[in-house]
């Protein structure tokens, strides 16, 4: 957007009557002055929408007593602590391609409050990583590597390995996202569940991290741009909706009431895109917040992070370094 | 004279097109803060001060000198052991075996070896399958995921594939050494290694100066074992130019700075190479 190469969507937006909540299209809005936030005007629409969630093994939760998805984090680690005692590993980790940002994501913005996450991903002047929010999350996550919650090789486990070994039944909780619900829905059927991550306590918001399946823009020099915008008109319809649901564990774009499916997981994960739109607390992915931080900082300082070397309090303060390098600030 | 020009035209131009240029564009790049995109800046030597400068880019190169122990070294030392005996395999059949099978790794792609032996290194892969059905369970890893051996465990991974090729090589050299030289040793009562130093090594100059440059530059370059096995981690513990550029270029648009990185390799390269060659073969003139 800021090299002037997307076309302005937002005469399209006016004569088609849009109405695409904001917390779908944020990341897709700037303004005069290059800044991304509401204000903005539209520049690309979703297809689809990624969601982070948490996926357990309600088999292996019938073992240790757990019946419904965990409120709150007390109640997840409480949970943790009971399967580690019965000899189940209590959280898969795919720690070799940075897998622990999801749930790490989670618990920064219960620490925290969604604003000052979001502020950063989306570049505000002023906003920081390096925060209280962001250590208290760190210690958390790496008190929980250091308990034995998380597989013994996490850092060589990548996400394809992680979500095989999960749906082969092994760890209680895996925190993933709704692009891996087709998956887990076909290998586990009704063991499966899929919930959002709880908020600190049972009063607190419920919180995940949401994106474009894809977004689709218009280039600036594109020769029928017309066409192209009636296709992305055409992506907010009930028709449009239904396929994604239909064919992919993926959200849906746009507003208004949710196509139904016939999956249980994808039912489950509809319910929770539901609860979140109306109370829940969202923000984008903090993977996303430069070009480079997920592969130069994010992966290798996870991988530290839960392997020990790294003391969690100077964890938020080496991502912030490397956003500042990265934004040239 | 100026047939001996045209015969050599259409391989110059396609080396100086395909090699020389993008070398000369790389350079020029290096000069400038480039997202690969938009507009650039030009900044100087700004970009090799950050390659000096960052403990992480130097950190990989560092890395990539390690790993000529493993890539280079030993396929070499163990290499000239190996065809050293299967020279004295009389059995033609068994001899050839050998060598096919030493030879294989050579014909997968580096990619192929390094997912492979990503599983091989597992957790619950062979190797830890094998130690432990030896009684040695202690001495299981997680030799991918855990910083202290993780660059070591690349290492084998290199040193699996470039040991096929020294081994194949130096064979072909030592055949070229005249049989009677050994038959005098061995009648001057000269032993299986004393004919090893004097005789089958200062006979393979050529080929062990070719084996050198190969797997060294192998080593420092490498790119493709590390990528598919571990991606530079954990941590930042199996980071190498190679990966490090790639990463630069493609992942974070820092295509100056990649291009800086590239170019320091190459001189290093450059610079290691070039009088190792003039060492192994300049004693032989």
């Amino acid at each position: 957007m800021r090299g002037n190469h997307l076309t302005n969507l937002e005469e399209y937006a006016d004569a088609y009557g849009w109405e695409l909540p904001d917390a779908q299209t944020t990341i897709y809005r700037v303004d005069d002055e290059g800044q991304i936030g509401a204000d903005g005007d539209l520049y690309a629409v979703p297809s689809s929408l990624s969601m982070t969630g948490l996926f357990w093994n309600k088999d292996l939760g019938a073992k240790i007593g757990l019946t419904e998805a965990p409120k709150s984090m007390e109640e997840l680690e409480d949970a943790m602590a009971k399967a580690k005692d019965a000899g189940i590993l209590p959280m898969m980790l795919p720690g070799k391609d940075g897998g622990a940002s999801f749930i790490y994501q989670a618990l920064m913005v219960n620490a925290g409050g969604a604003d000052a996450v979001q502020s950063w991903i989306v570049q505000n002047d002023g906003a920081s990583f390096d925060t209280d929010a962001a250590k208290t999350a760190a210690e958390t996550l790496q008190s929980w590597a250091e308990a034995g919650y998380l597989p013994s090789d996490v850092n060589a486990v990548d996400a394809s390995t992680a979500l095989g070994r999960f749906t082969a039944g092994e760890g209680l909780f895996f925190p993933s996202g709704n692009w891996n619900v087709a998956s887990v829905s076909e290998a586990m059927g009704d063991a499966a569940g899929f919930t959002s991550y709880p908020g600190t306590t049972e009063s607190d918001p419920a919180t995940a991290a949401l994106n474009a399946g894809s977004a689709f823009g218009i280039p600036a020099n594109a020769k029928n741009k017309n066409a192209a915008a009636a296709f992305l008109d055409y992506l907010t319809t009930e028709e449009a909706r239904q396929i994604v649901i239909d064919n992919s564990g993926y959200a849906p774009a746009g507003d208004g009431e949710l196509p139904t499916s016939g999956d249980a997981l994808v039912t489950e994960m509809l319910t929770v895109y539901g609860d979140l739109m109306s109370d829940g607390a969202t923000t984008d992915f903090i993977n996303n917040a430069t070009a480079g931080i997920q592969s130069s900082t994010l992966i290798p300082n996870f991988q530290l992070l839960l392997d020990g070397s790294l003391d969690a309090a100077e964890f938020p303060g080496i991502v912030q370094s490397a956003y500042e390098e990265e934004l040239g600030k | 004279m100026i047939a001996g020009y045209l015969f050599l035209a259409p391989a110059l131009i396609f080396y100086a097109v395909f090699e020389l240029w993008p070398i000369i564009q790389t350079a020029w790049y290096s000069f400038y803060d480039w997202n690969g995109i938009d507009a650039s800046t030009f900044v100087g030597i700004d970009n090799y001060i950050k390659v000096f400068t960052d403990p992480k880019l130097i950190g990989s190169i560092g890395h990539a000198f390690f790993l000529i122990i493993f890539f280079s070294i030993l396929p070499i030392v163990l290499g000239l052991i190996t065809a050293a005996l299967i020279k004295d395999i009389k059995h033609k059949a068994t001899s050839t075996f050998a060598q096919v099978c030493l030879f294989l790794p050579r014909v997968i792609p580096g990619a192929a070896a390094g997912v492979a032996w990503t599983w091989m290194l597992a957790d619950d892969g062979t190797v830890n399958q094998i130690l432990r059905g030896l009684g040695l369970d202690g001495a299981t890893h997680t030799w991918l995921g855990d910083q202290a051996t993780a660059l070591s465990a690349v290492g084998i991974i290199g040193f699996w594939l470039q040991l096929g090729f020294c081994v194949v090589l130096l064979l072909s050299g030592i055949g070229a050494i005249d049989v009677s030289l050994y038959e005098a040793a061995s009648l001057d009562g000269a032993g299986w290694w004393r004919q090893l130093f004097a005789i089958t090594i200062p006979g393979l100059r050529g080929q062990l100066s070719v084996c050198l440059t190969m797997t060294v530059v192998a080593a420092l370059a490498s790119f493709d074992v590390v990528f598919m096995s571990t991606q530079g981690g954990p941590g930042y513990s199996t980071m190498v130019p190679g990966v490090q550029v790639y990463q630069l270029a493609f992942t974070q648009s820092r295509v100056g700075l990649a291009s800086a990185l590239a170019i320091v390799l190459m001189v290093l390269v450059l610079l290691v190479v070039g009088p190792l060659q003039r060492l192994v073969q300049g004693k032989g003139e």
